[in-house]
């Protein structure tokens, strides 16, 4: 196994050939009725658990997940759809063309709106049908195709069919007349105004058709990058979610968080429920499921390289190490003079034999009215002490361990691979893939370290390059915020640091957050490098408050977790300097930042930070 | 090389050709008067005494160098000494709508059909939207049998970014995806993608193409080499970055000759043909050599979409030419003499 290609790349299980997919328990869920709106960041893994759930994908998936699909989801007939890189006509504001009574009305614009989309997927479930019979996966009769037609072109106006392959072709030609009425060509187009949506009755059928001769009792729908939708269509197929009819169609929908109504339907005064939908924010999960989904895909990657490996246990291989341990990582090899009197005075409060307590002694040194025997404490402050000590003598923090690197990949499948690649590489560099990454043992915490440094770098180096849209600027906001980060936890003139804790959420405060300067925050935010934290603190309310992305963390030399209770407000004029091209000196906005956030809170009972003192005792 | 068993294509001449077919090109002549300066290199060539007909496609917007008015005023100068037909038709630039683009090219298709005979077509300012949309519109009426595209090379001017990096910019603001007038129109599901995109120098809006139209299994036609050894660099700058940021493989990288059309089809042909249980798009997001030829693979399949990248704006200043060109020829066996 000299040659073992990288397990870990591609990251996207998009571009893999034959991708190996872990269903998760939330996944799964889609196999029993419900309707689920799967949301997260862009990398959360929301299109493999639609994707899974479409009948054809689990044919052709033939590596991974056959007994599952066999098991559980074979009496559901998973649709995909996606209409990225689609037409989608828009019927607001339509040219008036040949259309000049519907171009007019509102509620004729609002039922096209919902043909198209109605149309979009029966035709999404017909043609699936077809493809799927010739597969030989469903069978249905003559009579039943025949009926299916019939109510087809009886519901919508399209011409009559004899079979489901012609019957999309008139699907078709309907949706090219509704395209060309929207843009104001084509001919008068014929609309009848309609009071149910026909959309049920038809699927119905469908359903009869598929339960005569198949053991297919349920249709999921499952529509990814609903995001693409404007908002008439997000309401239209929110009302198709709520009005089912008593038929058994269920719905899945990917987006990105943000960037869909998941409420709002066009019945007067109705929206959808929490009992109508569960909305699974992906991206969110309890630490649990995260890591054990995470662990499952790693299985799978590393089983695929390596065939004979088929017990690669994320957890053992990165093992778990406290504070002191890393810290003592950070010390080997340390020649400064103040570095090795700090670790002979940590060595002489040692409790037991081996272990040195180096966090617990820059707490007492740096702290000196913290009680020594307040264990609480003390564990709270650990990751703090690190950072803080690792500045104070030149030392830089190690990242190492399951846990660490779970937290650096901050809820993303993709961030994990890509750490666990980089990790990959340098066992690769060092030539010890079969002595270090495949065999028993713990990675050295160098070996991790040096993979999450390299990930963190070619994060903040791919914004530019990544982002949808100022990828300059974003990547200039991560560097200057990076840089207060630490700046705000290493500083070395106050014991501020250490009392207050892990301060790495970000405010600031703003009236309206649609303002264009939020804009560049929110779009660090749909493309994975900022997160946007709630606060459920009233005197806060104004805020909009943010934090980096985790698997910055190591580019900065900062903690990876962030206290909740302390929120760092920046004022806008200082984030518009961020914005400002004449502004390029990191350190130096940081440090102008720092000094006056500190002038504030000396000036006296500051009405933010005398609430986090609060939270501290 | 016969396409679809009903177009013959062949390279016509270029500037290193002894001579040149346009001296002796007797027929209609489709031209655009925009701001670019090589909107009038074609009459170098041409003999106007043996041009039957033109139809100019002009802007109301004339740009801030107000060339196209220049370039306007000379070719109707032309026309009126050489006593020919000339026709115009107006274009708003990029913010024009689908139905106008459509109306536009439906009326040049019928002066084309009510005048007959050969047909040129000067591609090198003339919006893709307009162009394309006619060749996918002839395709199904079959009326004009012999079509010659003339393509003068843009020389384009570089700048350095704040890193000191050599790049054009061209175009303003952010680029959108859209279907062009008279092209297939395809619903899918999209289980499965195959993305072919021709790619130019802009990396920054190529990247929000890719970015928004989140894609799998992506193929990159790239311009190489360019039209200038620094065109050349920039583009294969601009592929690796692409590659490296979107996790394209080696082997969906082609590297072909910015005038290889030919190339260009028989690769866009292979790679649909190879995957023809996906949702294929050709996308147009590079040179207009290029385009022409996945306008023209386009026309061999049914279930192809086609799409072609439209700026928010264009910087409207002129591009020169390096004096260098090319003719491309197109007969379509299925129309008449």
């Amino acid at each position: 196994v000299s040659n073992v290609r990288n397990p870990f790349r591609p990251v996207k299980f998009e571009d893999e050939e034959h991708p190996l997919l872990y269903i998760s328990e939330l996944a799964k869920k889609q196999f029993v009725i419900g309707n689920f709106y799967f949301t997260g960041k862009r990398g959360c893994g929301k299109t493999t658990c639609l994707k899974i759930a479409d009948t054809e994908f689990q044919l052709n998936d033939s590596v991974s997940n056959n007994k599952l699909y066999d098991e559980i989801a074979n009496t559901t007939l998973g649709v995909y759809l996606n209409l990225n890189n689609r037409i989608i006509p828009n019927f607001v504001n339509m040219p008036r063309g040949q259309n000049k009574s519907i171009s007019r009305s509102t509620e004729a614009q609002d039922q096209l709106t919902t043909e198209f989309l109605e149309l979009t997927i029966l035709r999404a479930i017909l043609s699936s049908l077809s493809r799927l019979e010739q597969k030989g996966r469903i069978t249905f009769s003559q009579d039943d195709e025949r009926r299916i037609c019939d109510t087809a072109s009886k519901e919508y106006i399209i011409q009559e069919a004899v079979n489901i392959d012609q019957i999309t072709l008139h699907i078709d030609q309907r949706l090219v007349k509704l395209i060309d009425a929207s843009r104001g060509l084509g001919l008068a187009l014929e609309f009848r105004s309609r009071m149910t949506l026909p959309f049920y009755p038809i699927v119905k059928v469908i359903l009869d058709a598929l339960r005569k001769q198949n053991n297919v009792s349920l249709i999921r729908i499952l529509i990814d990058d609903g995001e693409v939708f404007d908002l008439p269509y997000q309401r239209a197929l929110n009302t198709l979610v709520r009005t089912p009819e008593g038929i058994p169609v269920c719905w899945s929908i990917a987006y990105v968080l943000g960037k869909f109504d998941p409420k709002n339907t066009t019945i007067n005064n109705q929206t959808l429920g929490r009992e109508e939908r569960t909305v699974v924010y992906l991206d969110n999960q309890e630490p649990k499921t995260y890591t054990q989904f995470a662990a499952e895909v790693i299985r799978l990657r590393v089983n695929r390289s390596v065939e004979t490996k088929d017990d690669f246990n994320i957890s053992q291989k990165l093992g778990s190490f406290n504070t002191n341990e890393l810290a003592g990582a950070s010390f080997e090899g340390t020649t400064r003079a103040r570095a090795l009197k700090f670790i002979e005075r940590a060595r002489l409060t040692a409790r037991s034999e081996g272990v040195i307590p180096y966090y617990e002694q820059h707490l007492q040194e740096r702290l000196p009215s913290l009680h020594p025997l307040s264990r609480d404490a003390l564990r709270r402050k650990n990751v703090a002490s690190y950072i803080s000590l690792c500045q104070r003598y030149g030392l830089k923090p190690r990242y190492a361990g399951e846990r660490v690197i779970s937290a650096l990949s901050d809820g993303c499948i993709r961030d994990y691979l890509e750490m666990m690649a980089s990790i990959f590489d340098v066992t690769e560099k060092r030539d010890t893939i079969n002595t270090e990454f495949l065999s028993e043992a713990v990675l050295p915490i160098d070996v991790q370290d040096e993979g999450c440094r390299d990930a963190s770098a070619r994060k903040l180096a791919s914004i530019r390059d990544y982002t949808e849209r100022s990828g300059l600027l974003l990547e200039k906001l991560v560097q200057f915020i990076g840089t207060l980060a630490h700046l705000i936890q290493t500083n070395q003139e106050t014991s501020e640091p250490l009392q207050n804790p892990e301060r790495a959420i970000f405010g600031i405060a703003v009236n309206d957050i649609n303002r264009p300067n939020i804009q560049l925050i929110k779009d660090g935010e749909v493309d994975g490098y900022l997160r946007h934290i709630d606060t459920d603190k009233p005197y806060k309310k104004n805020l909009y408050c943010f934090r980096l992305h985790r698997q910055f963390v190591p580019r900065f030399n900062i903690s990876y977790r962030e206290s909740p209770d302390f929120i760092f407000e920046i004022q806008l004029y200082q984030f518009r300097q961020v914005l400002n091209v004449e502004t390029t000196d990191a350190q130096a906005w940081a440090a102008r930042v720092y000094r006056e956030w500190q002038a504030k809170k000396s000036r006296g009972p500051s009405f933010f930070d005398g609430e986090d003192s609060d939270a501290t005792e | 090389m016969l396409l679809n068993s009903k177009y013959e294509l062949s390279m016509l001449a270029n500037c290193r050709t002894a001579s040149n077919p346009l001296e002796e090109f007797n027929g209609g002549l489709i031209l655009s008067a925009s701001w670019e300066t090589r909107s009038q290199e074609i009459l170098k060539y041409l003999d106007f005494g043996k041009i039957t007909n033109v139809i100019l496609v002009r802007y109301e917007n004339q740009g801030k160098t107000k060339i196209s008015g220049n370039i306007r005023n000379k070719i109707r100068d032309l026309c009126s000494k050489h006593k020919i037909l000339i026709r115009e038709i107006v274009l708003e630039s990029v913010k024009e709508s689908h139905a106008h683009y459509h109306h536009a090219v439906y009326s040049i298709a019928e002066i084309m059909n009510e005048k007959g005979g050969k047909w040129a077509i000067d591609i090198s300012s003339m919006p893709r939207r307009l162009w394309c949309s006619l060749i996918c519109l002839l395709d199904t009426l079959n009326i004009t049998r012999h079509l010659l595209f003339y393509y003068s090379h843009p020389k384009y001017i570089s700048t350095e970014d704040s890193y000191r990096q050599v790049f054009y910019e061209h175009t303003i603001g952010e680029w959108r995806l859209q279907d062009i007038p008279f092209s297939k129109i395809v619903f899918s599901s999209g289980l499965y993608k195959k993305n072919i995109i021709s790619t130019g120098f802009e990396y920054d809006k190529l990247k929000a193409i890719m970015y928004k139209h989140e894609t799998d299994h992506n193929s990159i036609i790239c311009a190489s080499p360019g039209f200038s050894d620094e065109y050349t660099k920039i583009a294969d700058r601009t592929a690796a970055m692409i590659r490296s940021a979107f996790e394209i493989r080696e082997s969906d990288i082609y590297k072909v000759g910015v005038t290889d059309i030919e190339g260009v089809v028989k690769i866009a042909c292979k790679l649909i043909d190879e995957n023809s249980d996906k949702d294929v798009s050709l996308i147009c997001a590079g040179n207009k050599l290029h385009s022409l030829a996945l306008c023209l693979a386009s026309l061999c399949y049914s279930d192809v979409n086609f799409f072609v990248r439209v700026p928010m704006a264009y910087r409207e200043n002129t591009t020169p030419t390096t004096g260098e060109y090319d003719i491309i020829s197109l007969e379509n066996l299925f129309a008449a003499f």
